[in-house]
């Protein structure tokens, strides 16, 4: 055959390619109505702010009971397989094998695609087998999110249970084309403890639906639940776990009451510490300071947010810190301590307060600072909600998303690394 | 049905010179069986310390041997690194199955251990799949009934699930197999391993599994 002959129908097929949209295969284990951390929230925002670009946009998620095997809702298609009957002693155990499920409902939905998927993309380990497994069967480019790492979750790794999910998380990192993380701080961490090379890694951001912030509420009847008229709410939000840094936070109660006598705070969330959380404030004598209500409705939430005269998150690790976005979108005065990636949203005294991590009296100062200086406090919750409209935004990072896309395409069709044929035809 | 076999990619967890029960031994018996009948054979097999590509030559002609490592290590039990392993396994086939165009006939599993690349594999490329069952868990540990052996008695039943064609060496196993893991009885299959023309038997059971 002349070469001349070779070439005709290739470029038809090329032709044809370019009438379809982009079209990318997301893989997580959680995804709504199912939602167990924050993985779920992300990719949905996601998935509809691309299917908004004109990206065609699937999801291959694990199913329970009362979910459909497939639905198509607000423009994502949903697909589902059983996760649900999977025995097993083990996380891990149960996640490899749904990881086998996984790909296997994903190459039927590739091949009902006559697979035309562009890109794979992966979030967290905890998809990891299946993704490594189907780019390799499909030759399909892989790209990958990294939310948070077992290295940093569990400062460290200690035993083989852990080792392995550290491995894992490596292994996909190495096969991904691309790695997405949310912060500096996280580029430094999957290059250091993975040794991915940096120019293999893309900064996007996470987003906050900042629109929700502007709701219509009864400021007086959500006050009168959490204080007096005349004190100032100092808001936390977030699971009640060490790594938050409640013990600093309860810490520093007493001197923002010395120079800030009003103050009230209140601390919404749920974790092994909420108790723990409780008596500490009762035994440093500033019970009658602090309430601690619990998980609250989603309305009463994002009142409190727009009430609240500073939101404060000491954290001592934070991948990213979505909830100071969250502070800064109801343009509340935020302050955060200068870690991870918290210390990266915020510019200190232009968008919100940072202070010192693991330090009370920082803490105290940076809130006392805010509290004391209502002129600071209107240009530091308005500039806060600009930062969010302009970068947290998840139409910015939509597009952050397909730029990362495009380039991996680019590079694919100059590359070698291609399907020996059309798996399915043969 | 004159369907030629002429590549068949078989899978196991250990091949010679990595032998640690018996299934070693009869895949390479059946690898050269196959080869002898001018059936293109790739083995697809685990080696920590052996890993790559070796073609064969003089008995082991038309055989060729891709050994993977687990790149996940130290694993937290066998099925974890059964299930690790695994995508490594399917990775080397697949590089295999595009290598010749998709011209794979059939993939050949043996045991709980390759089951679930070979069921991978087979949604990923509709390529059908034969497993022979060597024990099933219930023959190992008895009527113990763990989370733990309960996964691998899932996977089992996953491969002779999606198998079009189980294989097994006595009537006995056949029975044991149809009864625990509820298959059609006409999808199991007695072969009897060395047994003279156990091959032809094989390569008919190859052609009927083939669409």
């Amino acid at each position: 055959m002349s070469p001349a002959k070779k070439a005709a129908p290739k470029q038809q097929k090329t032709a044809k390619k370019r009438d379809r949209p982009l079209t990318v295969l997301h893989l997580c284990w959680e995804y709504p109505p199912r939602s167990v951390g924050g993985l779920a929230a992300h990719v949905h925002d996601l998935s509809r702010a691309l299917v908004k670009k004109d990206i065609e946009v699937h999801v291959v998620t694990c199913g329970f009971p009362g979910t459909k095997d497939y639905e198509h809702y607000e423009n994502v298609h949903v697909h589902r397989f059983d996760a649900y009957t999977i025995p097993s002693e083990d996380f891990l155990g149960w996640a490899l094998q749904m990881n086998l499920y996984k790909r296997m409902k994903a190459a039927d939905v590739i091949h009902n695609l006559d697979g035309e998927v562009d890109i794979i993309h992966a979030h967290d380990w905890l998809s990891g087998p299946a993704a490594i497994a189907l780019k390799n069967a499909f030759r399909i480019p892989l790209v990958s999110t990294i939310h948070a790492t077992e290295h940093g979750r569990r400062q460290g790794i200690h035993d083989p249970f852990q080792q392995m999910i550290h491995d894992i998380e490596g292994w996909l990192s190495y096969n991904s084309w691309r790695v997405i993380v949310c912060s500096k701080y996280m580029e430094d961490e999957v290059s250091t403890v993975f040794g991915q090379p940096r120019e293999k890694l893309d900064i996007i951001p996470n987003g906050v639906d900042y629109k929700k912030f502007d709701l219509e509420f009864d400021a007086h009847a959500i006050k009168s639940q959490f204080a007096m008229p005349h004190e100032r709410i100092v808001l936390y939000v977030g699971r009640m776990v060490h790594e938050k840094g409640l013990g600093v936070l309860v810490g520093s109660i007493p001197r923002v009451l010395e120079s800030c006598p009003d103050a009230k705070f209140v601390l919404v969330g749920s974790g092994y510490m909420k108790s723990r959380v409780k008596q500490l404030a009762w035994d440093m004598g500033v019970g009658d300071k602090t309430l601690i209500p619990g998980y609250l409705d989603e309305e009463v939430l994002l009142g409190l947010y727009n009430i609240a005269d500073v939101a404060v998150f000491p954290s001592l690790y934070e991948p990213f810190g979505i909830v100071a976005l969250e502070g800064m979108a109801a343009r509340t005065p935020t302050v955060v301590t200068d870690t991870g990636g918290l210390g990266e949203i915020v510019d200190h005294d232009e968008t919100g307060v940072k202070v010192w991590v693991d330090n009370s009296e920082s803490l105290a100062w940076g809130i006392s600072h805010v509290l004391n200086d209502s002129a600071l406090s209107k240009k530091l919750g308005k500039q806060g909600r600009h930062k969010v409209e302009t970068v947290y935004n998840w139409e910015v990072i939509a597009d952050q998303t397909i730029d990362v896309y495009r380039r991996v395409m680019a590079d694919y069709t100059k590359g070698r690394w291609k399907p020996g044929f059309k798996p399915g035809v043969r | 049905m004159q369907t030629n076999i002429e590549r068949a990619l078989v899978l196991t967890w250990e091949y010679p010179p990595k032998v640690v029960g018996s299934i070693a031994p009869h895949c390479e018996s059946l690898a050269r069986g196959l080869a002898r009948k001018k059936v293109a054979v790739d083995v697809v097999t685990f080696d920590h310390w052996a890993e790559g590509i070796t073609k064969g030559t003089g008995k082991d002609r038309g055989i060729t041997v891709h050994r993977a490592a687990n790149p996940i290590s130290p694993c937290t039990s066998t099925l974890t690194w059964a299930l690790t392993a695994g995508v490594e396994l399917e990775r080397l086939a697949a590089d295999v199955i595009h290598s010749v165009k998709g011209k794979v006939d059939i993939i050949h599993a043996h045991d709980w251990a390759s089951i679930p690349a070979a069921v991978a594999l087979r949604h990923e490329f509709e390529v059908p799949m034969v497993l022979t069952l060597h024990s099933t868990e219930t023959h190992r540990s008895g009527k113990v009934f763990t989370p733990y052996l309960d996964a691998i008695r899932k996977i089992e039943w996953q491969g002779t699930f999606e198998a079009e064609t189980v294989i097994v060496d006595t009537e006995q196993m056949r029975e044991e197999v149809v009864e625990e893991y509820q298959i059609p009885e006409r999808k199991v299959h007695v072969v009897e391993p060395g047994k003279r023309g156990w091959i032809n038997v094989l390569l008919k059971q190859y052609r009927e599994a083939m669409p």
